[in-house]
């Protein structure tokens, strides 16, 4: 199922779950509808129903969320469903993102968190990558380590278990360790899209190792505008003082992308010591906010006259 | 002859801020040239037509009036009044509502008090001028993950899970983070109040890389260049993970209509279900940081959905008159733990103060116990408010207008929810 499908997927469900309710209101009982939907015993049967179509078993489950929370045979019902190869991706998947919300409101769903990260294990090699990057995601936020190893273990092997380079590498960061961070530093130099080095370079911030790296990076003219600006970010983190020579010099070259200097200018107004704004820099964005440059570098100079208003 | 006025008990312009909720304010004649009989002064909202609007009201009952007449004492003898926001007529900037104090039969002017009609307002509805000085502050205050965001971080864990979640506070909990928020943010920028997502309506003004980022397709959040949040850092290293499951420039989150919330009942019981949807359902809108408890707070839109959750109790106390503690429609639980008289799990009784601001640690951080430290100490007090208490309890948070006890107020309102 790709993105586009299960949004379309979801929001089917959503109109669905808003039509049922809709509909209680308006019967001549009225009342609260968390309350008709509990009443509804035949929702949860409905909901298991492997004849029925997806959006309706869904929006029935959706129904019954937040008045079962805690009922052991809803929750019992979830886990089945999603572990249940015989049931159609988009229906995991949105069993998936019930599960998710109760994560937020249910004690017992917590209580059984063994099962939820067996369940969701189980899922690592599920065929459809909707589900499959789910429950990685999800086990990843739990900081899994069968699931980091799994993520690691896929870019060694070429095909990234997230379904992309990019995505996998922003999973892995969940719970980044410092074995990573060579194999970070050759994606941030040598991976094929600005994407994935983009990624990798956001991982190398909390690096010490890589500011000379994200210096580099940050100073090459021919790399992609956007991996520029994250790596100004960690290069910024990890040595706030270069970082400052190296924005001041971008700033005032006006041979600069605009982007990079208005996104460095940016980090000087918000982040820099306030000697960084002297009195040359002063009198240059003055320059910068009446002359008509990129919308970009314009919007970053009267965000720094603001600021300088409160230094 | 001249006046003073303060408002909030202060003569600085630091509490200068009003809500929809009466403030207590006093006036003075502050040079009096020789008078020996009382002064008639009219007090009255100086700019009708632009930026925020007050109303005024004698301080024995409040009836809200532009105008007010008060007779001032030659000695200088403070005399009290209310004085307002005038819904729905929030402020813009700071200090563009004013009262304006005039000798009652010359119209001669006597005193300008510049005001802030400061209310959190619908985040997609917000001017750029609001929104930039929002994103600033909060970037100032994440300050590249070294700044005080990260006790906030901190609070909302795994670990602290059972305090916050799943059980009856959940929506008092959250109250009073955000209260704890928004007041570090104006301690930044005091013209800065939390927004709200309203997720049951698109927000394409708040989903903009000018405010919290649009998402690129690999669910990296992408930002204007000018915009300081791109530096935003947490534990988990630079940028912001969040893809939408919708459509942030044309559709809602996936979550039931504002209108199906408010029907979910009328006892507190009844609408606790929210916890489930819309918020969680709002939470799970989305891959990446917000959909998980212990990483949501990470994403900045974290606050703005829980600010549209407590708005929307907000509105759900006002429809059904929810504001006072000891009435079990508006919370179920009255008692405290390790008494007779509590009634479920610590934290989340009437009288139980709230973990992490009452410092209060367990051993275990089990389901029961609590966590075993307490990140960030007391509640930030405010400049204008004494409530809540800086170790809040549960019950502490309900009557946030004043509505039941006038020192009860928080020192915050919603743009759609006046007093």
């Amino acid at each position: 199922m790709g993105d586009e499908n299960r949004r379309r997927f979801e929001k089917q469900v959503q109109e669905e779950l808003q039509r049922s309710i809709d509909a209680r209101r308006a019967e001549p009982a009225g009342g609260g509808f968390g309350i008709a939907a509990e009443s509804t015993v035949t929702s949860l049967e409905n909901a298991r129903d492997k004849t029925r179509d997806p959006i309706p078993r869904v929006a029935a489950l959706h129904a019954l969320a937040s008045g079962r929370r805690n009922d052991d045979e809803f929750v019992q019902t979830l886990l089945d469903l999603v572990t249940d190869q015989a049931e159609p991706a988009e229906l995991r998947s949105g069993v998936l993102r019930i599960i998710g919300q109760l994560r937020f409101s249910s004690v017992t769903l917590n209580a059984r968190r063994p099962e939820l990260i067996d369940a969701l294990r189980s899922l690592i090699d599920a065929p459809d990558l909707a589900v499959r990057r789910d429950a990685v995601e999800m086990l990843s936020q739990e900081k899994d380590e069968y699931a980091q190893r799994r993520l690691l273990d896929s870019l060694d092997s070429g095909e990234p278990l997230a379904g992309s380079l990019e995505k996998t590498i922003q999973l892995l960061g969940y719970d980044i360790h410092a074995d990573y961070y060579p194999l970070l530093r050759d994606i941030a130099r040598t991976a094929d899209t600005p994407e994935a080095r983009r990624e990798a370079v956001r991982l190398l911030a909390a690096d010490a190792q890589s500011v000379d790296v994200l210096q580099e990076i940050l100073r090459n003219r021919d790399e992609d505008q956007q991996v520029r600006r994250a790596s100004a970010s960690g290069y910024l983190s990890l040595d706030p003082q270069g970082f400052e020579r190296d924005a001041r010099e971008i700033v005032f070259d006006e041979s600069e992308d605009d982007e990079v200097r208005a996104a460095t200018l940016s980090a000087l107004t918000h982040f820099a010591h306030p000697s960084a704004r002297d009195a040359e820099l002063h009198d240059y964005v003055d320059e910068l906010e009446r002359s008509p440059g990129s919308e970009s570098l314009n919007e970053a100079a009267r965000a720094y006259q603001r600021q300088r208003g409160r230094d | 002859m001249r006046t003073e006025v303060a408002i909030h008990g202060g003569t600085t312009t630091s509490t200068n801020y009003l809500t929809w909720t009466p403030s207590p304010a006093e006036i003075w004649l502050s040079n009096t040239e020789g008078a020996t009989d009382p002064v008639r002064v009219r007090l009255r909202n100086q700019r009708p037509d632009v930026g925020g609007q007050v109303v005024i009201s004698e301080a024995t009952d409040f009836v809200a009036s532009e105008e007010l007449l008060l007779d001032l004492p030659p000695d200088g003898t403070h005399v009290p009044f209310l004085i307002a926001g005038k819904h729905p007529h929030a402020s813009l900037a700071d200090g563009d509502a004013a009262v304006e104090v005039v000798d009652a039969s010359t119209d001669q002017p006597l005193s300008i008090t510049q005001l802030m009609v400061r209310i959190r307002k619908d985040a997609n509805l917000m001017t750029y001028g609001e929104r930039d000085r929002f994103v600033s502050a909060f970037a100032t205050f994440n300050g590249r993950g070294l700044g005080r965001f990260s006790v906030f971080r901190d609070m909302h864990r795994g670990i602290s899970y059972y305090e916050a979640h799943g059980y009856p506070a959940f929506l008092s909990w959250h109250r009073a983070y955000l209260l704890d928020l928004e007041r570090e943010l104006q301690g930044i920028d005091p013209s800065v109040a939390l927004p709200y997502w309203r997720f049951d309506r698109p927000a394409p003004n708040l989903f903009d890389v000018a405010f919290l980022g649009e998402t690129d397709p690999f669910g990296t959040v992408t930002f204007a260049p000018s915009n300081p949040i791109q530096y935003w850092r947490t534990d988990s290293g630079d940028g912001i993970t969040r893809d939408p499951l919708f459509d942030q420039h044309t559709d809602s989150a996936l979550v039931i209509s504002e209108q199906a919330t408010l029907a979910y009942g009328s006892t507190y019981d009844d609408f606790s279900r929210m916890e489930g949807n819309p918020h969680g359902s709002a939470h799970t809108s989305f891959t990446g940081w917000i959909q998980n408890p212990a990483t949501s707070p990470k994403d900045p839109v974290f606050f703005l959905l829980h600010c549209n959750v407590d708005r929307l109790w907000a509105k759900w106390q006002r429809e059904n008159g929810r504001f006072d503690p000891s009435d079990v429609d508006a919370y179920p639980h009255q008692g405290q733990a390790g008494t007779a008289s509590q009634t479920t799990r610590v934290g989340h009784n009437r009288l139980d103060t709230m973990w992490p601001w009452n410092g209060v640690v367990g051993t275990t951080g089990g389901q029961f116990d609590r966590p075993p430290t307490a990140p960030g100490g007391a509640l930030t007090p405010s400049s204008i408010v004494a409530a809540p208490s800086v170790k809040p309890t549960v019950g502490e948070m309900l009557d946030w207008q004043g509505q039941i006890g006038p020192a009860s107020g928080m020192g915050f309102d919603y743009d759609d929810v006046p007093y």
